[in-house]
């Protein structure tokens, strides 16, 4: 009986002793700012050099203690969620959910920024400039405010398309400009056994939460842009496949697949093995993101001149328009939001703003998202730019940083103007500059942004998933199907994405587009 | 000899052999995914990425150990995984009992009551934020304590636990109370003997599902020094499937940020071990303890 009672003693005990909140100095300010942890091995989030870095060159002079508050990287959403319903929320959020965002403002969780930004803001108000500005402006009622501050996204570009070099050299062909060229490189190949007896010509892996994805460039290549108004492009841009034209992209697919020129577990997401083959020197074609060749830590190329010698991937563009120019689809230019919850302090909120825009200067941004030299780096190029950065995994762990993060303002790394930003980028692939920057002019090549709209489409939400788990089943059947069959399966198969939902979200998107409620332009819009 | 090994195949029927086999089958079903792990993380980046490991390291290296081992915040959790989980353990027991116990006396009235009471529970719950907001009030955000306390009491346990009890003779109550004993000694020196095996698997229970939750972290916790084991192991592993995150966050050369597949496993096997060294000790009250506890219910 005792031990019992000494334990539930102590219980209680150990419950009396939460401790209280320290007081805040005089004088000073502390902002909380969220930051995204992602369990670094050496780094530590709440004690780092960027950290310090900004409490030295702002914070001290401003009198405002900075503190950074953890959240995981890969639950932020439901995290913030959490604090934001709890009154926890630190003084500036970050996500990388914009509906949250709009969710917030609506209920009026979240600051407006117009009047603050006006103010203490003007130099970050330049940075972000109103391209990016009105991804985060929403009407909950008030007119048209600013309640989030969308980060600039440096590198818009999305997908390219990625062909063998070493095989296009034994072929004796050159880079395929169009989907007849491409069919021709294929069937050679397939024919030749360049990759040997596995050679698969054309791979592809399937996004299940966005099936059409992959076949957007192909798609855009024999859309009849003469039969489609601005007003079709923004109803159906999420429904590409419906556009009239497009049928035409996948029927070459379908072609591809009855000819053995296709992974023959189509439509089956299966990414060990399609890695395995593309490094293994048994895939001929793919399309990626503009980088995917490339990366360091699923280096295909890399690999691939390893286990192949002479292999080699480089960026192609082959769906070029059958009539008209070319465009791409891009990202947009906003990256994360961050805001400020609607119940921080006035002297708070203002020392946010200051925060955000004292990072929006040329020094603080290069530094934050550079680090230092002798430590992140040892050699600059003769326009400033680091040229041997060092990526987090081999900075000692004093200088260990991750720009993004640190530097929310901005998605990807900015060093003035485009041109060095792009030259930038493919230097952070070592050996790989000049076919990185190639893959990235041809996925800029006519480039236009998605269009996206400011308010929710009820439909979207309701009928979301089971459009997209429609819309993989028309992609694999379409695809699949014998020649013959095309037709009717495609017929049966869009007919059932409309019935489940599909014609309701086209519908509201159709009256979105009447109040002028959407961003994104029509690409042909020009040109017409 | 010859006839002894014949005699001795003979009892094994064919019967006996399908059984084996199929025994086997499942056996591997459970290590195989297990070998496979340790196999990754012994393994390079370049073997995993050509699909050449299996069940045998391919291009052997150590190197996901050393990062683990080098890091010393991985050791801190460890240590602090293993404190949350002794205190929890320990105080889940002492509160189960003292639930259970009562509840097996036919002497307590509105028995029925109670445990309708505590039943309810395992059914409905009041979502995660006002859980969220209970915890913020009670000012345990971003203490250790909000690791331990919620969820102190399974109610799945409390039923097994009163179960077993119940099915204990009630005359050794009725005898050790003729004797003198009063309520707390006939727990202490009648009961919880008699209940050994059921005892140990529930503090299996409970230790085992403490040592793998990281949910409750996930929310409670933002300090970096009270992130337990687990929770470092799924941001690790989500980390390593985030390369389209990192298109995504415009950072894609700086790919350094996720991690490798085969410091995932080694982190996997990291966490693991210490399951697995423990569990074969407590093993063997398993079977019994939970049998015993549902069957004569």
């Amino acid at each position: 009986m005792k031990r019992i009672l000494t334990l539930l003693l102590t219980l209680c005990v150990l419950l009396g002793m939460v401790p209280v909140s320290a007081m805040a100095d005089e004088g000073w300010t502390t902002l909380r700012v969220e930051m995204y942890d992602r369990s670094i091995a050496g780094f530590n989030v709440e004690d780092c050099w960027q950290l310090r870095y900004i409490q030295k060159n702002f914070g001290d002079p401003n009198k405002i203690k900075v503190e950074w508050v953890p959240v995981s990287r890969w639950e932020e959403g439901t995290i913030l969620n959490n604090l934001l319903a709890g009154g926890t929320a630190p003084d500036i959020c970050m996500t990388y959910g914009g509906d949250m965002v709009l969710q917030y403002a609506e209920m009026g969780g979240i600051l407006p920024l117009d009047e603050l930004l006006a103010e203490h803001g003007q130099e970050l108000t330049a940075f972000l400039g109103q391209e990016v500005l009105q991804f985060g402006q929403f009407d909950v009622g008030g007119g048209k405010l600013q309640y989030s501050l969308p980060a600039r996204r440096i590198i818009t570009a999305a997908q390219s398309m990625y062909i063998r070099q070493d095989w296009l050299d034994k072929l004796e062909m050159q880079v395929p400009n169009n989907v007849e060229e491409l069919y021709a490189y294929l069937k050679a190949a397939k024919e030749n056994n360049l990759g040997g007896a596995k050679t698969i010509p054309y791979s592809s892996d399937l996004y299940a939460s966005d099936p059409f994805y992959g076949w957007i460039f192909q798609m855009d290549a024999f859309i009849d842009y003469t039969q489609v108004t601005e007003e079709d492009w923004v109803t159906y841009h999420d429904f590409h496949y419906l556009l009239p034209g497009a049928k035409e992209a996948l029927r070459w697919m379908n072609k591809f697949f009855n000819e053995g020129l296709v992974t023959d577990y189509f439509g089956i997401s299966n990414s060990d093995q399609t890695d395995s083959d593309r490094v293994m020197g048994h895939d001929g074609f793919w399309v990626g993101n503009w980088d995917s060749a490339w990366r360091m830590e699923m280096s295909y190329s890399h690999d691939l001149e390893k286990n192949v010698p002479g292999a080699s991937w480089i960026a192609c563009d082959a769906f070029k328009a059958v009539n008209g120019p070319t465009v791409h689809e891009t990202y947009n230019a906003a990256g994360q939001y961050l805001f400020i919850p609607a119940w921080v302090s006035e002297e708070t909120a203002i020392a946010a703003v200051k925060y955000l825009n004292w990072m929006s200067l040329p020094e603080s941004l290069f530094a934050l998202q550079n680090g230092e030299i002798g430590h992140n780096y040892t050699t600059v190029d003769e326009h400033g730019i680091p040229t041997d950065l060092k990526n987090i995994n081999d900075t000692e762990d004093a200088y260990k940083m991750h720009a993004t993060d640190g530097a929310p303002i901005c998605n990807g790394f900015y060093y003035g103007s485009d041109e060095l930003n792009y030259a930038a980028t493919a230097m952070g692939f070592p050996g790989y500059e000049d076919a990185v920057a190639a893959s990235l002019v041809i996925s800029n090549d006519g480039g236009y942004e998605p269009i996206s709209f400011t308010r929710a489409i009820q439909g979207r939400i309701d009928y979301g998933s089971m459009v997209s788990s429609k819309e993989g089943e028309l992609l694999v059947q379409a695809v699949t199907c014998t020649p013959d069959k095309f037709d009717a399966v495609w017929e049966e198969y869009t007919q059932a994405i409309l019935t489940s939902g599909g014609q309701n979200i086209i519908d509201e998107q159709r009256a979105a587009y009447h109040e002028g409620a959407y961003r994104g332009f029509y690409p042909m819009a020009e040109k017409k | 000899m010859q006839s002894k090994l014949t005699e001795h195949k003979k009892r094994l029927g064919t019967g006996q052999w399908v059984l084996i086999m199929v025994m086997l089958f499942f056996v591997l079903i459970c290590t195989l995914p297990f070998v496979n792990v340790i196999a990754v993380s012994l393994s390079s980046k370049s073997a995993i990425l050509r699909g050449d490991v299996t069940f045998w390291p391919a291009e052997f290296t150590a190197k996901a150990y050393e990062v683990i081992v080098g890091d010393k915040s991985m050791f801190r959790s460890l240590f602090l995984t293993v404190e949350i989980t002794l205190i929890y353990t320990i105080l889940s027991m002492v509160l189960t009992i003292l639930i259970a116990f009562p509840l097996t006396m036919k002497r307590l009235k509105g028995r029925k009551f109670f445990m309708l009471f505590i039943v309810f529970t395992m059914y409905f719950s009041g979502g995660m934020i006002p859980i969220y907001l209970n915890i913020k009030e009670l000012g345990l955000l971003n203490k250790k304590w909000s690791l331990i306390l919620p969820g102190l009491i399974s109610t799945f346990n409390v039923i097994i636990l009163k179960n077993f009890f119940s099915s204990l003779p009630y005359e050794l109550n009725e005898a050790a109370y003729i004797d003198g004993a009063n309520d707390f000694q006939i727990l202490l020196m009648v009961y919880l003997p008699l209940s050994f095996s059921s005892l140990a698997t529930l503090a299996l229970f409970y230790a085992v599902g403490k040592w793998n939750s990281f949910s409750d972290a996930l929310y409670y916790i933002t300090s970096r020094d009270l992130q337990p084991l687990q929770l470092k192991l799924y941001n690790l592993i989500k980390g390593g499937q985030a390369v389209e995150v990192a298109v995504q966050e415009g950072n894609a050369s700086d790919l350094s940020s996720s991690i490798s597949e085969s410091i995932e496993s080694a982190t996997i096997i990291f966490a693991t071990l210490p399951i697995l060294v423990v569990y074969p000790f407590v093993q063997r009250y398993f079977v019994t303890g939970v049998t015993l506890g549902a069957v004569k219910g």
